[in-house]
């Protein structure tokens, strides 16, 4: 398993964040309200203390509480993991070998679609009715009406 | 009615006066953005959903660049 690195996010909401994996492809998401160990390809885990390490260790072991298991992804994959930080948001953990799928680009992508969730369930609680519109630029539009 | 684009970049933008951009108003007068719009983007802020990271009067793509824009990332 290669080196885990994280990205820091916005996404608060976490329903809404495992919404946002399930358009991007990721239909099984596991959650934990403690967290679980991301495993590697090879089956071990990465030291909390240094994420360069490896460890058979689970109780050292790097956690999350949003998982999409490498299962999932590809077989050569590693987890990929959301942990809640102390601002409240899901930081991603993505894997060095991984960042190649998970880059910039599907960052982006998975943000749009977290903000669709987030505007949508907004919307609805302050009880818009709620049109999307695809744009031709890969954008969406939200019309929000009562 | 509100309106609001989701950038494939993972920017939301809607149209927001500087005005009420900087004193977080929900104008009625407002010439650019509906009360509605305003007070759904301040529902969202208030839940630590977006945060303006575009100074007014940047150019952002999607709506004419006459700073009247704000942007939020999730």
């Amino acid at each position: 398993m290669s080196h885990y690195s994280a990205l820091a996010t916005r996404f608060k909401d976490r329903n809404c964040l495992v919404a946002a994996l399930g358009d991007v492809g990721y239909k099984t998401v596991e959650v934990h309200e403690t967290g679980a160990a991301l495993v590697g390809y090879q089956g071990d885990y990465r030291d909390k203390s240094d994420w360069g390490l490896h460890t058979n260790d689970i109780a050292r072991a790097v956690t999350a509480e949003v998982l999409v298991r490498r299962a999932y992804i590809d077989p050569a994959a590693n987890d990929l993991g959301f942990a809640r930080g102390a601002d409240g948001a899901f930081g991603a953990i993505i894997s060095d070998y991984d960042r190649s799928r998970h880059d910039d680009a599907w960052m982006a992508r998975l943000t749009q679609r977290y903000n669709l969730h987030v505007d949508r369930k907004k919307a609805k609680s302050l009880g818009y009715h709620v049109k999307e519109t695809a744009l031709p630029n890969g954008a969406i539009k939200l019309t929000l009406t009562r | 009615m509100v309106e609001i684009v989701l950038a494939p970049d993972g920017t939301q933008i809607v149209p927001v006066c500087n005005r009420c951009l900087a004193e977080g108003a929900q104008d009625e007068n407002c010439s650019v953005a509906e009360a509605a719009t305003l007070a759904f983007v301040w529902a969202l802020r208030a839940d630590g959903h977006v945060a303006a990271v575009s100074d007014p009067g940047d150019d952002v793509p999607g709506f004419s660049s006459d700073g009247w824009t704000l942007g939020a990332r999730a």
